[in-house]
Parts: structure tokens; C-alpha cells; sequence
């Protein structure tokens, strides 16, 4: 066991603007090529003869793939640094792309859309961005840093789903899949800026030196790892059931079309400015204080929206309202990470919190449908998802802000 | 070492923004139909036309209004004799498509763009 003394890379070996433009660029692309897949639902089951059950399954486990691969990415970037693990992610999720072309069974598309476009992306996403910039930003910039990480991913959705269609439109699905794996692929120009971002650059001199078992094994016997985990789970029901089910629950609702389709829009913008000024939020205030505060205000509004009546104007304020909250909970969350753990095995750790985030998401997808499916209404799961931000307020409230002891270099030893 | 700050996000997400804007409106053109095509189109008038404005004006152009869209001034419609895009510009549509990219859409960490919401939302011809 070993005391590390502050290491901040030289002024020579990057350039901070090129880091943080790159990092968002590629969360960028990482983020929205996938959220473009359902737009190649339809033309690809057509082209195979399949039912939509083929390619459901395909996305169901790229998404599994992803959530459970993120630890291990991450603790390929921790080890081994961000550039590499970049490099190589970006080749798997550009095959995976591009052979779904040629998937013409069900295996192949297994395993080009699921098994290498999740590992792909586990090894490109936001998480190991925000690791990156964890270690090569100071302290004082980090949740901003965190936070413009998490408005350029929440960007690349915006931005890509409608070029995805545009490409579709104009070339046919095949070229749009070259088109998408061939900007996947501009990664590996992007990532020079962060070859800096090894493991361990940026430690301070209170964290300890420890193997990334010995990590593992601290954080998950550590209270407010496990309450920050189990609190995460519910972001990801919430903002995986909203997405899905509420376009046809405002159409059930009376709710022209248009505006529910506007509706979709405006949380996308908001959600924008959201991740942007929870960056900032985290670092002039407590993240603990403000994760609580967002889970509780998500409980207010969703309270609100189904209890008022359910017009334009009150859809329009629910969307904005959802979008500021959406993807507002990642900075702060990636930021109680590094407070808690240090910086050393962040992108591991963080991707541990992950992994709970794409169970809840799992769950508020498929909850969403077989809840309404037995009671003819969204009312259950809505009220589900109330109380579950009541509950991720309650587990953020006794967190400890604060580096943990068992990440801490013993006090002796400091001086 | 100087880091940078909100100029750069706001920057940033502007030029994204442009460019993302310059290759969609670089696909788009790559859609349009030309003057002389027919069949299924999706027309696009100016958003302040009035609905029963547009229904005759497809007519005159001498073609079938099947639906509107959710985009003001855009129908899908359909024409059977050459020229039918030809004509409807002349009738004062900004122009005639064989499809639109113009969809908004979400997705989160894990839901994609839902094949149903998308089939809600398409304005496809």
C-alpha cells in the first residue's frame, strides 16, 4: 500500500479546450448512433422477413450487453487508459453497426447489434468520457466538466435521431448504417486529446493507492456507494418508462398528435439545459443536497401532471419540467462517485452505479407494458414511479459527502 | 492551465447544432423530387397556409390529399400524372418530397426511439 503524491499532467501534454470538445464529441456520437436504432426497427424487418421480436431481442440484449459490460470497460480505462480503451471500443461498435447490414439471421444480428454494439458503447459512452475528464480536469471544474460530458450526450440524441431518419430517407437503410459506423469511427481522431487521461493522472494525495479488487470491494461494503446505486435505479425507470410510454398515454389522453410529438421535443431541449446546469449546480452546491431535491421534484411534477388536468399547457410545462430533470441526475451522480471514491477507478465504480440505472430502465420499460397491459391504464405504473422518486430521495438524503475511509490515506501516513 | 467555460459550451453546442442543420438540410435536398415526378409525395406549403387553402390548391395540382401531418402545411398526397411535383410548387408549396427527415424523437440511457411512437409521428409519404 502506497501514498500517491498529486499528479497533474504538464501543460504540454494536452490542450483543455481540445479535451473537452473531443471528450463531448465523441459522448456525442457514442450516444446518438443508439438512440437511432429504432429507426432501422422497421426497414430491417422488412428486408429479413422477421417479425419485430428478432430485432427487439437484439437491442434488448445491446442494451444488456452495455450495462453490464460498463464496469469492465471502465476498469479497462482505469487500467489501461481512456485512449486505448476508445480505440478498441470504437472499431467493435462500427463493425457492429455496419455488419447489421449483412444480419440476415437472427444470430448475426445477436450478435453485430447486441453483443458488439453494446460492448461498443460501454467502451465509448458518456461514463468513460467523464472518467477521463475526472482525472485531467481539477477539482474545481469537474462537475462542470461532468455536466457539459452529460449536455453533448444528451445532444447526440437530439441531433442524431433526425439525421438518422434524413440518411434513411435519402440513402436507404443499408448507407445509413455505413453512414453512422463511418462517424463512429471519427472517434479515433477525436480521442488523440486524451491520451493524457491515463489511470491515476490526476489523484490527489489523499487517495489511497489500492488494486481495482481491493477497489470493488470497499465500494460496495460502503453505505453511500450502495445508497447512491440503489438510487440510481430509479432515474433509470423513470426516464426509460417516460420515454416509451408517454407519446401513447397523451394520445390515450385526448392529446393531439402534434403537440404529443412537440411534447418529445421540448424534453429533449430541456434536457440539454439540464445536464448543462447540473454541472454547475454540483459544483457550487451539495450534489447529496441535490440529487434529493431533483428525485423529489420528479415525484411533485409527475404528481401534479396526473392529478391536474391533463391539457396543452400543462403537458408543454410537464415536458420542460422532465426535460431539466432528465439526464440532470448523471453529473451529479458521476460527481458523488468521484467525492466518495476518488478518481483512481472511477469509471468502474461508476459503471457498478450504471448497472443499477439500466436495471431500473429495463424494469420501467417493461413494467410500463405489462401493467397496462393487465389494468387497461398507466395509472399503477405512473404511481409506481412517484413513489420510487420519493424512495431515490430517501436514499440520497443519508449519504456521506465525503471522501470514504477506506479510500483515504490513513492520517499518520499524510503527514 | 486555463480552463475553459461557458463560451465554450455555448460555442459548442451551437456548432453542432449548424452542422447538424447543414447535413440535414444537405439529405433533404438530396430527397426532394423533382418537377417532373409522380406518385406518393409529401408536400410542403408555407406552415400559415389555411388547411382547406392547401386541400384545393393539391387538388388544382391534380392530385389526392390522403393526410395531414403534424407539421403545419405539410400533407401526404398523391398524384398519378407526370409532373404532379411541378405543379404543386406551382400551386405554392415550397417543395415536393419523396420523404422527410423531420422527426422529433427521444431516447434515454436505455429506451430507444420506440418503433410505435415513431409510427405515431411519421410523416412519411
Amino acid at each position: 500500500m502506497s501514498t500517491h503524491a498529486q499528479q497533474q499532467p504538464s501543460l504540454a501534454a494536452f490542450n483543455p479546450t481540445a479535451v473537452i470538445v473531443c471528450g463531448c464529441l465523441i459522448a456525442l456520437i457514442a450516444f446518438g448512433v443508439r438512440s437511432t436504432m429504432g429507426l432501422f426497427n422497421a426497414p430491417i424487418t422488412e428486408a429479413n422477413g422477421w417479425g419485430r421480436e428478432t430485432f427487439g431481442l437484439a437491442m434488448a440484449l445491446q442494451n444488456l450487453i452495455w450495462g453490464a459490460a460498463q464496469p469492465f470497460a471502465g476498469a479497462f480505462a482505469d487500467k489501461f487508459g481512456t485512449y486505448r480503451v476508445i480505440i478498441a471500443g470504437a472499431a467493435i461498435y462500427a463493425a457492429g453497426t455496419a455488419l447489421m447490414v449483412t444480419a440476415d439471421t437472427g444470430a448475426l444480428m445477436y450478435l453485430a447489434g447486441g453483443l458488439l454494439m453494446g460492448l461498443g458503447i460501454a467502451m465509448t459512452s458518456f461514463s468513460i468520457i467523464m472518467a477521463a475528464f475526472g482525472r485531467l480536469v481539477p477539482p474545481e471544474r469537474r462537475s462542470w466538466a461532468f455536466g457539459i460530458a452529460t449536455a453533448a450526450s444528451s445532444m447526440g440524441q437530439f441531433v442524431f435521431a433526425p439525421l438518422g431518419q434524413a440518411f434513411i430517407s435519402s440513402f436507404g437503410w443499408q448507407t445509413a448504417l455505413y453512414l453512422l459506423a463511418g462517424s463512429i469511427l471519427f472517434m479515433w481522431l477525436l480521442v488523440l486529446p486524451l491520451r493524457a487521461a491515463k489511470g491515476g493522472v490526476a489523484r490527489d494525495e489523499t487517495e489511497l493507492d489500492m488494486s481495482i479488487a481491493e477497489a470493488l470491494s470497499r465500494a460496495i461494503r460502503h453505505p453511500s456507494f450502495v445508497l447512491l446505486t440503489l438510487g440510481f435505479f430509479v432515474c433509470g425507470f423513470q426516464v426509460a418508462f417516460i420515454t416509451v410510454h408517454f407519446p401513447p398515454l397523451l394520445i390515450e389522453q385526448g392529446i393531439a398528435p402534434q403537440l404529443a410529438a412537440w411534447s418529445i421535443a421540448i424534453v429533449g431541449i430541456f434536457n440539454v439545459v439540464g445536464s448543462y446546469t447540473s454541472g454547475i449546480i454540483g459544483a457550487k452546491y451539495s450534489r447529496r443536497w441535490s440529487l434529493t431535491l431533483l428525485y423529489l421534484t420528479r415525484s411533485v411534477v409527475m404528481t401534479a401532471f396526473f392529478v391536474l388536468p391533463i391539457t396543452p399547457l400543462s403537458v408543454v410545462v410537464f415536458s420542460a419540467a422532465m426535460g431539466l430533470l432528465w439526464l440532470s441526475t448523471v453529473p451529479l451522480t458521476m460527481g458523488l462517485v468521484t467525492v466518495i471514491c476518488g478518481t483512481r477507478y472511477m469509471a468502474m465504480l461508476y459503471g457498478i452505479v450504471f448497472f443499477s440505472h439500466q436495471v431500473g430502465s429495463f424494469l420501467g420499460v417493461w413494467l410500463g407494458g405489462r401493467l397496462y397491459d393487465q389494468y387497461g391504464t398507466y395509472d399503477v405504473v405512473w404511481w409506481l414511479g412517484v413513489a420510487l422518486g420519493l424512495f431515490a430521495a430517501i436514499m440520497h438524503w443519508p449519504i456521506k459527502e465525503a471522501r470514504a475511509a477506506s479510500f483515504s490515506v490513513p492520517e499518520p501516513a499524510k503527514a | 492551465m486555463q480552463w475553459p467555460g461557458h463560451k465554450l459550451a455555448l460555442g459548442l453546442f451551437a456548432a453542432i447544432l449548424l452542422a447538424a442543420g447543414l447535413a440535414m438540410g444537405a439529405t433533404m435536398l438530396a430527397g426532394r423530387a423533382s418537377d417532373d415526378e409522380a406518385g406518393t409525395l409529401l408536400a410542403v406549403f408555407p406552415p400559415s397556409t389555411r388547411p382547406n387553402s392547401v386541400f384545393g390548391k393539391i387538388i388544382l395540382a391534380g392530385g389526392k390529399p390522403i393526410r395531414p401531418t403534424w407539421v403545419n402545411g405539410t400533407w401526404v398526397v398523391h398524384g398519378d400524372e407526370p409532373g404532379f411535383a411541378g405543379r404543386l410548387k406551382a400551386q405554392g408549396a415550397i417543395g415536393a418530397y419523396r420523404n422527410s427527415p423531420v422527426l422529433p424523437q427521444l431516447a434515454g440511457c436505455f429506451a430507444y426511439v420506440d418503433a410505435k411512437t415513431i409510427e405515431m409521428f411519421a410523416i412519411r409519404p
